[in-house]
């Protein structure tokens, strides 16, 4: 239990801002979700499909911690085959789920398990058999055909199973659920952080949210709390007052300047550092790491020179390629992992789903924690949290997330295929880049005027249209929102192109030059950050030219 | 093939040592990889960011900045002796090293300078702007200009300023594809009658203006069209300001540096990379090769390495350590990766400082010994945080100047002991 700092908890304790004087009329909703994580939203979407009221709050964006921060994997759940054959069996399931919900998120990519000479070919007999014990297709083939299939393979190979993996986009994931959600009622307060509870006679009836923008708070009621904020639900539970016993996870992971490989690359070997490879728009991540960090660092999310080398060896086994390939930037998410109540010293971690009834487990009724499990179980978390809501509330309602697409995801048939895809955008890349992003929405956007098709971000083909479309309709804050709804500056430039154009854009419809100026310089350090533990060759060339560009010509710098 | 003397880098300190030595009757080509940093340049020459005072204590606050090497004296010659060769390229700078100005930043802030292309607007102090009537006129769809920042910084500063977006017929053309409407590709179609129209849209909003400023998109060949703009437009002063990304201005410049060189009698090898040398007995250097004439060995007597740092390829970071690529030249940077940056890239970066080590004469070290037939100036050399201090333009001018004179002295002594 060393990971908590001495006072912390009692800290937190305190600054609870408790049952306040509240003049004015407050907001009532049937359930808060607290954490705009694609857990959260996803939640935020099963209650409102459900009929309840809504309202999801989140300190910073949408998708701004692990949701963010993790490989963007479609896991077949092969990987979990051998060593938690239910979370395998669980991943599979969700993985066809979402393939038909979330169609315009996910590139059905394929997987292979490779086994190197220095790996034991023995594993590959036990791992096809875990795999379809848990129902995962996984179909042993020969280092030729894998070869054939993904030529930035790891010629060496001696083994190779194909399996059902794929890349999921989660930045669009959990955009899509939380506009589901607005589009059934539901509303959403982005940089609104959980400064306290409201709790009457043992139980939670509100919440006290302060408006990080302005400082101002602001209290609501609520007939349930959920709390979903993933690592930081351990903060969230204490101010609350219950306590759950959790196990930061860092994870460490690098991008590539380019995409190397076409499939999913994994090693088939007992999981370990380095051994994922995903493709994913217009890059290659390789991750990740796992090491247990303190709570006092999980806001940090800072890479070491470490970090790096182990990724970078571990990739360049997987893609030799990548040996020689440029790194675009590093990053880390931490993961939630909860341990058994009877378990202080965290030693029995289950990565598998975590749905807690406090009033059950410590007497505070109208307050639950749904934590643990993973991006790929996100639908499954939030259904079974909304079944718990729904019957606190003894309200009945089917869950129809498994079966409803998402925004982005309802046309038919037709983005289903490649040529389906091919019909459905249009000839400009702003609009082809659009469509690719926001599947069927891209309807929503609207390029009336030539002007709209002008490029914003030439890397990621971001148009006028698209930056606008999301600044109407997405809930865009800052500058760094905008990236997470439309990719600016997640290419090869890093943002000194497009930075200073989406602030132009964001200066006419959305705030002051003066702070629109402001977050250029943050969407800058912001990137830099990623960048630096990397910054070698061609990044370095860029982050010289930025510096150049933003301090030397724009005088961002200037004190 | 076989020459005086060999440039590496078509950039402006390239430019600037070629066209020098040229001017004096040597035979000299510039062999160049096509990447210069005065594409994006910000309209104005820097010396310093800060004022003049400050220089004078460089010695004693920057004790290894090539400012030194140049010397206080020699760089207030140099400054005046580049705005005369500009002027003969055809380019005019305002401004000299006694007092600077200050120039427009793209998102309206002032920053000081010294010598600024004409068609830029300056001001020669903050309160100069106090209640100036001021247009400023966007294009239309155009993405790397910024009115309402300009309008809103100079309004700070006691300014009165109104925004326009004017649209030519000329543009719309651009947009038939999504990245053509940049800055070059306004300035192509900113001629003949598309500039009337323009000079006739923006006549029409100026009334009650003293000064528009106009995104810089006028004139890639040369600074004759702005000039008929300006002519058109009267009796308003009419000024660029600074666009993000490409600069128009800039592209020029390199374009009349460039042909004032070949004017002169210069040899530009455009498009080549010097990939190799080698050496004589006595370890002079004695030739060049490069990728496009693999067969071919570039001779001179001299030689001057004008890579740039980072940007332009004359330093290369691998995930190791920092390297002069071509020569394998003593490089002063930090060790461990992990100090090589700072924690924000808007704030001091240590690789700005990092390039190859120098003697007293601008000849790079190479196992701690002077290469003595070679020459390293501007952004190759260590010692200079360009962004930082403000200096980028400032040292590569100056030792690029001084080299050209190194090797026309040191040649003029040759001459004199073999006759």
């Amino acid at each position: 239990m060393g990971l908590w700092p001495k006072g912390w908890r009692e800290r937190v304790k305190e600054k609870n801002g408790g049952p306040k004087a509240m003049e004015q009329k407050q907001k009532e909703y049937d359930v808060v979700i607290i954490g705009g994580g694609v857990t959260g939203a996803g939640t935020a979407r099963d209650c409102a499909l459900r009929g309840l009221k809504v309202l999801l709050v989140e300190r910073k964006d949408l998708a701004t911690g692990a949701s963010g921060r993790n490989h963007g994997l479609l896991h077949s759940g092969a990987r979990y085959a051998v060593t938690d054959n239910e979370s395998a069996a669980e991943c599979i399931s969700e993985n066809r789920i979402l393939r038909q919900i979330a169609r315009h998120c996910v590139e059905p990519t394929d997987g292979l398990f490779i086994t190197l000479p220095e790996d034991d070919l023995g594993y590959q007999e036990q791992f096809v058999g875990a795999c379809r014990r848990a129902g995962i297709d996984a179909e042993p083939i020969s280092p030729e055909e894998a070869r054939r299939l993904e030529p930035s393979v790891n010629p060496a190979l001696i083994g190779a199973v194909r399996v059902p993996d794929a890349a999921i986009d989660p930045f669009r994931l959990t955009s899509a659920n939380v506009l589901d959600a607005r589009l059934h009622g539901a509303e959403v307060l982005t940089y609104h952080s959980v400064e306290g509870f409201v709790v009457e006679q043992a139980r939670v009836v509100g919440v006290v949210l302060r408006n990080c923008t302005t400082g101002e708070s602001l209290t609501v009621r609520s007939r349930v709390v959920v709390n979903a904020a993933g690592i930081w639900g351990a903060e969230i539970a204490l101010k609350a007052g219950v306590e759950i016993n959790m196990y930061p996870s860092k994870g460490a992971l690098l991008v590539f300047g380019h995409r190397v490989n076409n499939m999913v690359l994994n090693r088939c070997r007992v999981p370990s550092d380095a051994d994922i490879l995903v493709p994913g728009n217009t890059i290659s991540l390789i991750g990740t790491t796992s090491e247990r960090i303190p709570f006092e660092e999980i806001d940090k999310n800072e890479v070491t020179a470490r970090e790096v080398d182990i990724l970078l060896e571990g990739g360049a086994k997987l893609a030799p390629a990548l040996s020689s390939t440029r790194v675009l930037r590093a990053y880390s998410g931490v993961r939630p992992l909860v341990a058994a109540d009877n378990d202080p010293s965290c030693r029995n971690i289950s990565r598998g789903i975590v749905c807690i009834d406090h009033a059950e487990r410590d007497g505070l009724e109208g307050f639950v924690t749904i934590t643990g499990g993973k991006l790929m179980t996100y639908r499954l978390m939030a259904e079974r949290v909304t079944d718990l809501v729904c019957s606190k509330l003894s309200h009945n309602a089917e869950c129809s997330t498994a079966t409803t697409p998402l925004p982005g995801s309802k046309s038919g048939a037709k983005a289903e295929s490649k040529r389906g895809r091919r019909e459905f955008v249009a000839k400009r890349p702003g609009e082809r880049g659009a469509a690719s992003r926001h599947g069927d929405r891209v309807e929503q956007i609207g390029f009336q005027r030539a002007a709209d098709a002008a490029l914003v971000c030439e890397c990621e083909r971001v148009s006028v249209a698209e930056v606008e479309y999301a600044i109407r309709s997405l809930d865009v804050t800052h500058l760094d929102d905008l990236r997470r709804r439309t990719r600016i500056g997640m290419g090869t430039c890093q943002g000194h192109i497009c930075a200073m154009r989406a602030a132009g854009i964001m200066a006419k419809t959305k705030t002051t030059t003066e702070r629109a100026t402001e977050f250029v310089a943050d969407f800058v350090e912001e990137r830099w950050r990623g960048v630096r533990p990397v910054a070698w060759g061609d990044s370095l060339v860029e982050a010289q030219f930025t510096q150049w560009i933003y301090d030397g010509i724009c005088g961002l710098g200037d004190k | 093939m076989r020459y005086e003397a060999i440039i590496i880098g078509g950039g402006l300190g390239g430019l600037v040592s070629g066209i020098r030595l040229a001017q004096a009757g040597r035979r000299v080509a510039i062999i160049s990889a096509g990447k210069s940093a005065l594409h994006f340049c910000s309209g104005s020459l820097e010396l310093w960011s800060k004022w003049r005072e400050e220089l004078l204590g460089l010695s004693e606050s920057h004790p290894s900045h090539p400012y030194n090497i140049v010397g206080l004296e020699r760089l207030e010659r140099y400054t005046k002796e580049v705005k005369e060769m500009f002027r003969r390229a055809g380019m005019s700078l305002v401004g000299d090293f006694e007092k600077p100005h200050y120039r427009l930043t793209p998102i309206g802030g002032l920053k000081p300078a010294w010598l600024t292309l004409e068609e830029y607007v300056t001001f020669g102090a903050k309160s100069d702007l106090e209640g100036r009537r001021v247009l400023i006129v966007g294009l239309e769809g155009y993405l790397d200009f910024y009115p309402e920042f300009i309008a809103s910084g100079l309004g700070r500063l006691g300014a009165e300023c109104r925004v326009e977006k004017v649209s030519l017929p000329e543009l719309e053309r651009l947009r038939e594809s999504a990245a053509e409407m940049r800055a070059v590709g306004i300035a192509r179609q900113m001629q003949g009658e598309a500039l009337e129209r323009l000079a006739e849209k923006v006549s029409g909003l100026a009334e009650g203006c003293d000064l528009v400023l106009l995104p810089a998109v006028f004139g890639l060949a040369d600074e004759e069209c702005f000039r008929r703009f300006a002519r058109m437009m009267k009796p308003a002063e009419v000024r660029v300001a600074p666009t993000v990304s490409a600069s128009v201005p800039g592209v020029r410049a390199q374009r009349l540096l460039s042909e004032e060189f070949v004017r002169l009698g210069g040899q530009l090898i455009q498009g080549d990379r010097v990939v190799s040398y080698q050496l004589d007995r006595s370890g002079r250097i004695e030739s060049l090769s490069t990728i496009n004439h693999a067969d071919i060995l570039f001779r001179a007597d001299d030689f001057i390495l004008a890579t740039g740092s980072f940007f332009g390829r004359g330093l290369v970071a691998t995930s190791e350590n920092i390297v002069e690529p071509i020569f394998g030249l003593d490089v002063v940077a930090a060790e461990a990766r992990e100090e090589w940056c700072g924690e924000k890239i808007l704030g001091e970066q240590p690789f700005q400082r990092f390039g190859v080590r120098v003697d007293g004469r601008l000849h790079p070290l190479k196992g701690g010994r002077p290469v003595e037939n070679l020459y390293a100036v501007g952004s190759v050399l260590a010692g200079a945080d360009a962004v930082k201090e403000g200096c980028g333009a400032g040292v590569v001018i100056s030792t690029a100047l001084m080299a050209a004179d190194e090797i026309l002295e040191q040649n003029g002594k040759r001459k004199e002991e073999s006759l």
